[in-house]
């Protein structure tokens, strides 16, 4: 199956006026774990609404796959993209983690068995099986994390996108969210500020600042030029500077 | 106040759980009507707001203490019908869950303070608005609103008190009013305070409550007229057989001499009411049907008029 | 052996439910008729291993608002404004006062016999299968969730508060009150923008899919048609 994923001339300006992006082009291949980097309020998370359909471009397309993002291919598209957001307790809604597991897969009308197959193998995925029956709040923050990130697993997407998934993490919890990031088969679309994460687990990285594409290519070039970095809010990764 | 189970009598509560049926059944209606899955989910974090914020206790004169209603806040910041789905799951959680007001008595709690507070305080502030849109005229209006709300509640309280023989009018009313002033003016000030910071900080929210509200006030009146003659129909039925205190009460008439013991229920094992024998069946009767019509007429209302919404 | 663990919360819930109904309506109680109610209380509450002391303790909850409206009662019977008066009414009419106060204590042990035998989740899915519309499913299931996170918010903001603003006025400390409560609220409205942005993502369809399906069987019948039997036990009674 072609899955790629796709932004021709995309722009968007937010309803109170802020112009969030302007004429961008991306291209994700089936399978690339890229890194998306740049100031805060360049556009990252309007890049992450905009593709499962939740923002609706002012201009230009999207396209996941064969299919370009419509109304009426929201639905499905909506099963190939997962988002995580950055706030675990956002998606962790339902009032235990086996419930929100299967929220997505319920959603989508699979049976009981499938659902719990489902629940089952996200938990797995994420090793923390032994939390199902727990309530959100019970949990720690690097649970919570990782539970959010196995409700979106749940579903089976092609295109992961995920919005600062190491965050507020302490380094154990980094470690192990980044073993797991690792171990994600699908194609997978990182925001972060994490620039020692970018170096160390996504070969490709995508600069973005004031709504444009300002850089695509390979990690280890782009985070190791400092004009570049510094010129759009950014910084050398420790493991260049101090190496 | 959370009106506690057996201090309404069968008439008083099966009229107003009728009544709260289907003042709900309608604003769950007119929310699948007007309102998009997204303002739904700010409900529901909106209820858990007040849910939270209802711990908040003041400290009212004499060491007693009451707490924030939030049926005010609720009304003007969703909008009437929307506030009363509110406030009815608020209202829902503490009687099931925590013990805080009765179970048969929930109509009347859900009327007294959800719809009350929810069609006040919305109303008073559009007044406000008319005569002046400025800043402190909302903060101003919505302070007032709310302490009207709460005041027109406990009037409630003490009629509804009064009607089931629990408690004769003028020391039921009096004391009531008192109380709830004083929590009303606590109220108030806590809600003007929030729509104070609400209207510097983030004005759309109130614009968008007073959109609501505006809609929400326009089905009031075909409502009201339906309510009025539901409640008239069951009271009809109801009091048909009278309660055995009511019988004492309406036949002595209000503030009379001390009525004999004899004709008062008492909890002595083997009393009797003499003469009464009838009535005690008639109250029996009428508990019976009044529960089982108010329950069927819950259950056919909800299931009918909030079935479950097709998928987007 | 619990038996009350192969009901269905559903019949749980309405057997609980008829309970009250059935002591409102047998309401004045005599000493025999509530001392019958508290013994099969007890006695489930044994059966079903719940925790007797807390059921009591939580019960309590009820006295002080209960006590304060049956103070009207016996107002009607004072002849005239004297001490005197007040005081013969309410030493002749104590006993309905305390029956005022009895009827919702019982009322209130049942339903927290009823949290003792069922977990949240559960009286939420019998109040689905009983057919409580549906918007106020997804109000519940809210608030059970967000309620403690904004409680802890509210402590972490209230924290923040002490700590800048120690020695403040009376008027001063209300605003900054009002001005927290609004940030709390401020705050909810945005989370629920990015709640509801999180429930499309995963195919939210408006409504809140639920995997359980418990249906009502034999044992249910039979604990509902002696729960209803109890109940009017208590009736004719009375």
């Amino acid at each position: 199956m072609s899955c790629s994923i796709i932004y021709e001339d995309v722009s968007f300006t937010y309803p109170n006026g802020t112009d969030a992006l302007h004429q961008v082009n991306l291209t994700l291949r089936h399978g690339e774990h890229v890194a998306l980097l740049g100031p805060n309020g360049a556009g990252k998370s309007t890049i992450m609404l905009l593709s499962n359909g939740i923002l609706k471009p002012n201009q230009g397309r999207i396209v996941v796959g064969d299919l370009t993002l419509t109304a009426d291919t929201l639905k499905p598209i909506r099963q190939r993209v997962g988002l995580v957001f950055q706030d675990p307790d956002d998606q962790l809604f339902m009032t235990t983690v086996h419930d929100d597991i299967a929220f997505g897969p319920l959603n989508r009308g699979l049976s009981a068995g499938e659902v719990e197959q489902r629940v089952a193998d996200a938990l797995e995925a994420v090793s923390l099986t032994h939390l199902s029956a727990k309530a959100p709040h019970d949990l720690s923050f690097g649970q919570k994390k990782r539970i959010a990130l196995a409700t979106v697993l749940a579903m089976q997407p092609d295109f992961l996108i995920l919005d600062e998934p190491s965050s507020n993490l302490d380094p154990r919890g980094r470690r192990q969210m980044m073993e797991l990031i690792r171990s994600i088969p699908s194609t997978v679309l990182i925001a972060t500020h994490d620039l020692d994460m970018a170096w160390e687990l996504l070969p490709r990285t995508i600069i973005i600042d004031g709504g444009q594409v300002v850089a695509d290519g390979p990690t280890r070039e782009l985070l190791a030029d400092e004009v570049l970095m510094i010129s759009h809010g950014l910084e050398l990764p420790a493991v260049v500077k101090y190496s | 106040m959370h009106i506690p189970d057996g201090m309404l009598d069968t008439k008083t509560y099966t009229t107003l759980l009728a009544g709260a049926a289907g003042t709900v059944s309608y604003a769950g209606y007119w929310i699948r009507k007007n309102f998009d899955s997204g303002k739904i989910v700010l409900m529901a974090v909106l209820a858990a707001l007040i849910f939270g914020l209802q711990m908040l206790n003041f400290p009212i004169a004499g060491g007693t203490s009451g707490h924030f209603g939030g049926s005010s806040l609720a009304g003007l910041l969703l909008g009437s019908w929307p506030g009363v789905i509110v406030m009815t799951a608020v209202l829902l959680v503490q009687a099931v869950f925590f013990g805080d007001g009765g179970i048969t008595v929930l109509g009347a709690n859900i009327i007294n303070m959800g719809v009350i507070g929810c069609f006040v305080a919305p109303l008073v502030y559009q007044i406000f608005q008319r005569v002046n849109t400025s800043y402190i005229s909302k903060v101003v209006g919505a302070a007032v609103g709310s302490f009207f709300a709460v005041v027109l509640s406990s009037i409630a309280v003490a009629i509804e008190l009064w009607t089931s023989g629990s408690a004769q009018f003028t020391a039921a009313l009096s004391a009531m009013v008192f109380w709830h002033v004083l929590i009303g003016i606590g109220e108030g000030i806590i809600t003007g305070g929030i729509v104070a910071y609400i209207a510097k900080v983030r004005p759309q929210i109130l614009e968008q409550g007073e959109q609501s509200t505006h809609s929400s006030l326009k089905s009031v009146t075909l409502v009201l007229a339906v309510l009025a003659i539901l409640a008239a129909g069951l009271s009809f039925l109801a009091s048909s057989f009278p309660d055995g205190l009511e019988y004492v009460y309406f036949e002595m008439g209000i503030g009379s001499a001390p009525i004999p013991e004899s004709t008062v229920a008492s909890p002595m094992a083997d009393y009797l009411v003499p003469g009464v024998e009838n009535e005690a069946i008639g109250t029996i009767g009428a508990g019976i049907i009044g529960a089982i019509t108010t329950g069927v007429l819950l259950w056919a209302l909800s299931a009918l008029l909030t079935r479950k919404r097709k998928p987007q | 052996m619990n038996p009350f663990n192969s009901l269905t919360p559903q019949s749980k819930l309405l057997g609980a439910v008829i309970m009250v109904v059935g002591i409102v309506v047998s309401a004045p109680h005599t000493a025999f008729s509530a001392g019958a109610v508290v013994l099969l209380v007890s006695a489930l509450a044994i059966i079903a291993e719940a925790r007797i002391g807390q059921m009591l303790l939580r019960s309590l909850v009820v006295l002080p608002v209960a006590g304060m409206l049956s103070l009207f009662y016996p107002l009607r019977f004072v002849a005239e404004l004297t001490p005197a008066a007040f005081v013969t009414a309410y030493a002749t009419y104590w006993q309905p006062m305390l029956a005022l106060i009895v009827t919702p204590w019982l009322c209130v042990l049942v339903m927290m016999f009823l949290m003792e035998i069922c977990t949240q989740e559960d009286i939420l899915y019998a109040m689905e299968c009983l057919h409580l519309p549906h918007i106020l499913v997804l109000l519940l299931t809210f608030m059970f969730r967000y309620v403690d996170v904004m409680r802890y918010q509210l402590r972490a903001s209230r924290r923040a508060l002490v700590s800048r603003a120690p020695g403040l006025s009376a008027r001063r400390q209300v605003m900054l009150y009002g001005n927290l409560a609004g940030s709390m609220l401020i705050r909810a409205y945005d989370q629920g923008e990015r709640i509801h942005a999180a429930m499309l993502s995963r195919g939210y369809t408006g409504i809140l899919p639920r995997l359980r399906s418990e249906r009502m069987a034999v044992p249910d019948a039979i604990f509902l048609v002696c729960t209803i039997v109890f109940a009017c036990g208590l009736l004719l009674y009375h």
